[in-house]
């Protein structure tokens, strides 16, 4: 996949002493001070650290929202720490799929449209937008509510949508930001089984949480704390 | 494939915002829309004016009448060299050029017309056998003046179908006797039906000019001179002509009112030059007012959407794809409300035109040009782009994690 070849043993996240400064107000804020992590393609990792710990800061950098102040972020071998917002915007849309805490689907489109979105900015021609879209919709159980609109669908069933979305591009990673956090438990259940089903079948799964149970589904729980890895264990 | 996107999603978020879209549109629609109305009443006004001067034979048309009072400083004083033209200026005028077709005398007065016990004020003009077909003006019944009528002072008359009505009721006219100023005269034909610029010429009576000034004036002079040029290019190299041979007859002091038809026809371009110049400041404020409400509008629009630009950007939505998508948002509304301000100065057009006919009586197109349209729609699509780029750009611009967060 990446334009510099792609060794063997490479990893598909590889970050290196990376830092991250916010300015608020005259005080300088250490979100990451100089935090190392590698992930392994076909992962499944829960990173967990109390609030200001630098969780939601790493989020960022990893699904290329926001890039570090300093160091290094290799995604796939390749370094995206310095791109600008077009080739940041290429990026999330090929390599990553975001399942967030509040679904954020577009309230006005139906699911199939929500499904479609990163494809149509891929450029994928109309037929096979669709196709994937509902391929990505009927993998998630979906398929009889394509065409209902967010309001006319449960909290489990958006989020699956959201899933669906994130799959639509076939992305290297899966970045799901307390996918639970909304969710009734029975719900969050059923949406962790979809995450255990969708890393079983080869997807490399990233899952940021507060929750230990839902930690627990992962095979690998990374601890932050201010702003470097605390632990990194398998589990 | 993504500019058809933004077509759509900008058609949705118009919808889903019915009111404050509407009112966003009204400043292009009334700016729009006074252009297109104001724009297709003058180009009506320019086609009536043709259309009646084309009715008198054309616009190459020159009419001169001697003054006998000129306004020095406020007061009106009487020319000491003033003299009146006569049947001679006629002859010996058509001679100063070549580019001279005919030359009419002017000789009008209004005088009561008697047939037994009716009596009717009529227009009574003495003329040559020439008039007829200088003015393009039929005869509907009997003949019209000849010649002969002229060297003989005959008491004969061709009446307009106003006098016919008044005075001879349903009768036969031609053929009877009528009285003007007591003395009997012979009606010798009718006139056919005829208005121009709304004004009826039924009420009017020509008798040879000869009879007019001798039998029911007693005097030599005419009032003025209407001649016609072989076209209507030739009035400004054929009117310095006619004034200086009526000076060398009547002396170089005397002046003329003079006007030709072509002359008035730049005057109304003149005026409908004014009128477009005017509505088009008063439109251009009003587009400049519109522009400034999608601005407004759209910012308001990219401020209420930020998640939604936070989430396309999470998905792959480059900055210049989210700058399209605006653009497009703020062109349709301004497009929209553009067609909608055609649709409403065409109705204007309409409007006035009908009510200039009713009131005024006489016909008054309006004039819808196609260039007008598209240029009312081209410039409310520069509208659209111009005021639309700034709040594009800020949609643009927003940062993915604050847009995400952005409760």
């Amino acid at each position: 996949m990446s334009e510099h070849g792609v060794a063997k043993d490479q990893a598909l996240i590889d970050l290196v002493e990376v830092r991250k400064i916010y300015q608020r107000g005259n005080e300088e804020v250490h979100a990451l001070s100089g935090l190392d992590l590698r992930l392994e393609r076909g992962e499944y990792v829960a990173i967990m650290g109390p609030s200001g710990s630098g969780k939601s800061t790493l989020m960022n950098i990893v699904g290329c929202l926001d890039t570090p102040t300093s160091g290094i972020y290799r995604l796939d071998g390749v370094d995206v720490s310095d791109m600008n917002a077009n080739n940041l915007a290429d990026v999330r849309n090929r390599q990553i799929g975001f399942v967030f805490q509040t679904f954020n689907l577009l309230a006005r489109s139906t699911a199939l449209h929500n499904v479609e979105l990163p494809l149509l900015y891929g450029g994928t021609r109309r037929r096979l937008r669709r196709e994937r879209a509902e391929d990505a919709l009927t993998r998630c159980g979906l398929a009889d509510r394509m065409d209902h609109r967010p309001n006319e669908l449960s909290g489990g069933q958006r989020q699956r949508v959201a899933i669906a979305r994130a799959l639509a591009n076939s992305p290297s990673l899966l970045l799901a930001d307390e996918p639970t956090g909304n969710l009734d438990s029975r719900t969050g259940d059923e949406i962790m089984a979809l995450f255990d089903a969708l890393h079983a079948e080869g997807n490399t799964v990233i899952l940021v949480t507060h929750e230990e149970s839902v930690a627990q589904h992962a095979n690998r729980l990374v601890r932050i704390r201010d702003g470097v890895v605390a632990t990194d264990e398998r589990i | 494939m993504i500019l058809l996107e933004s077509i759509g999603i900008a058609f949705s978020q118009l919808w889903a915002n019915k009111i404050r879209s509407t009112l966003t549109l009204l400043g292009m629609l009334i700016g729009v829309g006074s252009v297109v109305g104001i724009v297709s009443i003058s180009e009506g006004m320019r086609r009536m004016v043709y259309e009646e001067f084309g009715k008198l034979g054309g616009a190459n048309f020159i009419y001169v009448v001697p003054r006998e009072w000129v306004n020095r400083d406020g007061r009106w004083v009487r020319l000491a060299h003033f003299e009146p033209l006569t049947m001679e200026d006629v002859e010996l005028v058509k001679l100063a050029s070549d580019r001279i077709d005919v030359i009419l005398p002017l000789l009008p007065m209004s005088a009561d017309v008697r047939v037994g016990k009716s009596s009717y004020k009529a227009q009574i003009e003495g003329t040559i056998p020439a008039y007829a077909k200088a003015y393009d003006w039929k005869v509907e019944q009997g003949r019209f003046l000849l010649d002969t009528d002229i060297s003989a002072n005959r008491r004969v008359a061709v009446i307009g179908q106003k006098v016919v009505e008044e005075v001879f009721g349903s009768r036969l006219a031609v053929g009877r006797e009528m009285k003007i100023q007591g003395q009997r005269y012979d009606v010798i034909g009718v006139m056919a039906e005829r208005k121009i610029f709304g004004q009826d010429w039924g009420d009017r009576v020509l008798l040879p000019v000869t009879t007019t000034q001798k039998r029911l004036l007693g005097v030599k002079r005419i009032a003025g001179l209407f001649l016609y040029t072989k076209s209507p290019d030739d009035a400004p190299t054929v009117q310095p002509l006619v004034l200086q041979e009526l000076r060398q007859r009547h002396g170089r002091e005397a002046e003329y009112e003079i006007q030709s038809g072509k002359g008035i026809l730049d005057q109304v371009e003149k005026t409908i030059m004014v009128m477009k110049m005017v509505t088009g400041g008063i439109a251009g404020i009003s587009l400049l007012v519109g522009g400034i409400g999608i601005m407004n509008i759209m910012l308001v629009s990219v401020t209420e959407r930020t998640r939604e630009i936070g989430i396309r950007k999470a998905l792959g939505a480059r900055p210049l794809t989210l700058l399209a998508q605006f653009i497009v948002e703020a062109v349709v509304l301004s497009l929209f409300g553009g067609a909608l301000g055609v649709g409403l100065g065409v109705s204007l057009g309409l409007g006035i035109s009908a009510a200039i006919e009713h009131f005024a009586e006489f016909p008054f197109p309006s004039v819808v040009s196609s260039s007008s349209v598209v240029l009312a729609l081209a410039i409310s699509t520069a509208i659209g782009l111009f005021f639309g780029i700034f709040p594009a750009a800020r949609a643009a611009r927003l940062d993915p994690v604050e847009a995400l967060s952005f409760e």
